[in-house]
């Protein structure tokens, strides 16, 4: 049965002068978690306290639901493609939640009836936030482009290159179910925008279908693997740049809040100063993406934006012409950081050096101004 | 344990080799942060019945779009101002400051939370012009009925003017019918190779600066040439749209000659005259789109310079005050990556 925008339906569903109603439709498969009512993205297995707020948990029901990367209104109980972009949908988890079809402010997690005027409260879902991106095994992790796989690349030992494939609640999949290579060396033609593999080898999945696994020859640390990787069978081979500087060590990391959320970032006082700070961040910035390091630009890079957006408080003395360029320096920094960020974590090198070179020239701007 | 509930509690404890991505946890909240930017710099479109096939402004149906909203902003195109800041002063700016579009990303990215509804602030209806009652409303003679198996078409309607003298148009403004399926009117004198005047949804009225207006001849016959595009919302029924012009007149001006000037083209500049506006023309989208001003002296001044403009959102710019050509001085237009359209920039011109 097709649960296509239902998520705007249901809102309507409550308030029945808004549009059709449409009740959701909720899969026979429900199960209970604890989440935080401030933090959407946190998720625990039992009752407790929210780890970054100390909120106590509330018991929250979940179910999985096909929805599109793009369109996030678009839910369905079924795998199948969005009708408004045509991507293929993919597997998230809905939140239910229970609201009186009267009174829009009566919202529970349980079902029941309305104190106000006793009516049945409606079920209602919502999607949950993402997940997290922390490498289970050491290596580098990455997000693939349909935002549902994730892929952590580590390099054990000498001539050794591993790949892990999990899904959108890092639970791991079985190898065996993906296909993919380990790209050494290959050649870009800039007219025809094609790119020619010169040295690769088949990644193989390990005997209990934990990894892919290519055996790349040993060569000295620092060391560039890129590998491509196919997660639905007609689907196309998606491309992770990984740099190795040492082995990896086979141990997880741990989640927390973002250095951003933490508010631990000190903004000098001074607009001169404030540029000085940005141009520290750039210098982190460059040594990350030249290092290869994807999975970690997002620390100087995210900071660099939020100094930008306090420059653009200081902003106001200065000349017209000077104000038109620094708005534009602003803006250019705090997209290139986000797509910074977000090119960091899908692990494509092309893509953070087209982010890094905008991000390049907003700061050259920013310093032209606060010499 | 059940299976979902296996997140981000894997390895607890573990010091680690390598920093990971962390979730994001935003401090905006949409009441607070995210309605009053939506409200100022998208409800115009994004509203319930607007032509954008969402609202943006209550927060059961801003949030589902977290994601889109987020693509659309870092690779600017919503707004869809399309200037790039360094160059030109221009009326009715619609671009996000960088603030507030930090805010919008991180508010999408980290968990788009809803906050306090009493933190909500109504904005104040604000009008950017005062015009006054229009001298004229010209409504189309018949409806225009888009069936059901239609999403998009472009239909001109001839409307007759009943003004018995000359006069001259200061502004125009552009009456939607059916606000979900109108995305863009143009007017021209009949006959006329270019329009005289534009509208996208969210474009306030623009007066031309004072004494300056374009020509109205004595009962003038008008061709409003309009752009329908269903959203999903409307695709499979039909909708009948009858829209309408609002004219402002003078009896006397500077008139505005309005003229195209195709990329790879220049205009000479033979007498002193003033730049008003500029209206992209694009049957495609290109790279980048720019007008520039080359003196006698050779220098060369950008005078506007679009990112990526889109066909779909053909805006007008306005100078915030006319730009003086100099005899003898030339308007060159480039467009970068055009692909197989043939973009051009009209130019709203007055001169003695």
């Amino acid at each position: 049965m097709k649960r296509l925008l239902c998520i705007t339906l249901l809102v309507f569903a409550a308030w029945p002068t808004e549009g059709v109603a449409q009740a959701p439709v909720l899969a026979d498969d429900i199960d209970t978690v604890w989440t935080c009512p401030l933090h959407r993205e946190v998720t625990e297995a039992e009752a407790g306290t929210c780890h970054i707020c100390d909120r106590a948990l509330i018991q929250t029901l979940v179910q999985r639901a096909w929805s599109c990367p793009i369109h996030a209104v678009i839910s369905d109980d079924e795998p199948g493609t969005c009708p408004i972009c045509g991507r293929d949908l993919f597997l998230i988890t809905e939140e239910i939640r229970f609201a009186c079809p009267m009174h829009p402010e009566v919202e529970s997690h349980e079902e029941g009836s309305c104190p106000i005027c006793k009516m049945d409260l409606v079920a209602e879902t919502q999607a949950r936030p993402h997940q997290d991106h922390n490498p289970k095994h050491g290596g580098m992790f990455f997000m693939a482009p349909d935002n549902w796989h994730h892929l952590e690349g580590t390099y054990p030992e000498p001539g050794v290159f591993r790949v892990f494939v999990f899904n959108n609640f890092s639970e791991a999949l079985n190898a065996k179910d993906f296909k993919g290579r380990a790209v050494l060396k290959e050649t870009f033609d800039p007219d025809t925008k094609t790119t020619r593999e010169l040295i690769a080898y088949p990644l193989l999945p390990s005997p209990d279908g934990a990894y892919l696994e290519a055996h790349v020859g040993s060569s000295d640390l620092p060391r560039e693997v890129t590998a491509k990787v196919r997660f639905e069978r007609d689907g196309e081979f998606e491309r992770f740049d990984f740099i190795f500087a040492d082995l990896s060590l086979d141990v997880a990391t741990p989640a927390t809040a973002t250095e951003a959320a933490t508010g631990e970032l000190v903004v000098p006082g001074t607009a001169t100063g404030i540029v000085a700070a940005i141009v520290e961040r750039s210098v982190s910035v460059r040594e990350l993406v030249t290092g290869g390091a994807l999975g970690e630009i997002y620390l100087p890079a995210l900071e660099a934006k939020d100094l930008a957006v306090a420059l653009e408080r200081h902003i106001g003395t200065r000349s017209v012409a000077d104000q038109k360029t620094l708005t534009w320096a602003l803006k250019q920094l705090v997209r290139s950081a986000w797509l910074l960020d977000d090119y960091g974590d899908l692990g494509n090198r092309e893509k953070v050096y087209e982010a890094h070179d905008m991000f390049t020239e907003a700061v050259e701007q920013l310093q032209g101004l606060y010499p | 344990m059940r299976r979902h509930t296996l997140i981000l509690f894997l390895a607890l404890g573990v010091s680690a080799p390598a920093l990971a991505h962390k979730p994001t946890v935003t401090t905006f909240t949409y009441h607070k942060d995210i309605y009053p930017i939506f409200a100022s710099k998208c409800g115009s479109c994004h509203q319930t019945g607007g032509v954008a096939p969402m609202s943006l402004l209550t927060y059961r149906e801003a949030f589902p779009w977290a994601v889109s909203i987020k693509n659309e902003v870092l690779h600017l195109a919503m707004p869809p101002w399309f200037a790039d800041d360094r160059y030109g002063l221009f009326k009715h700016e619609g671009g996000l400051s960088a603030e507030e579009m930090d805010t919008i990303v991180d508010w999408c990215l980290g968990g788009s939370p809803e906050g306090d509804a009493s933190d909500r602030v109504e904005l104040a209806e604000t009008s950017s012009e005062a015009l006054g009652e229009p001298d004229m409303v010209l409504e189309m003679p018949m409806a225009v009925l888009l069936d059901a198996g239609t999403s998009e078409s472009v239909e001109e309607v001839v409307i007759q003017t009943a003004h018995g003298t000359d006069a001259f148009i200061r502004a125009i403004g552009f009456l939607p019918g059916a606000k979900n399926v109108v995305r863009g009117m143009t007017v021209a004198i009949e006959g006329a190779d270019v329009p005289m005047a534009s509208w996208v949804p969210g474009q306030p009225v623009a007066v031309a600066p004072a004494g300056r207006g374009h020509r109205l001849p004595s009962g003038a016959t008008l061709t409003l040439r309009i752009h329908y595009k269903k959203t999903w919302l409307d695709d499979g029924s039909p909708v009948e749209d009858q829209s309408a012009l609002a004219l402002y007149l003078e009896e006397t001006a500077k008139a505005i000659e309005t003229v195209a000037v195709s990329a790879g083209a220049t205009h000479d500049v033979d007498v002193d005259t003033e730049l008003l506006a500029l209206l992209p023309r694009l049957d495609a989208s290109a790279e980048s789109l720019e007008a520039a001003l080359v003196r006698a002296d050779g220098s060369r001044e950008p005078i506007l310079r679009l990112y990526q403009p889109s066909a779909e959102w053909p805006r007008k710019y306005w100078l915030q005050q006319p730009l003086l050509l100099p005899a003898g001085s030339h308007i060159e237009v480039r467009a970068l990556s055009p692909g197989d359209g043939a973009p051009a920039i009209l130019l709203d011109l007055a001169s003695e």
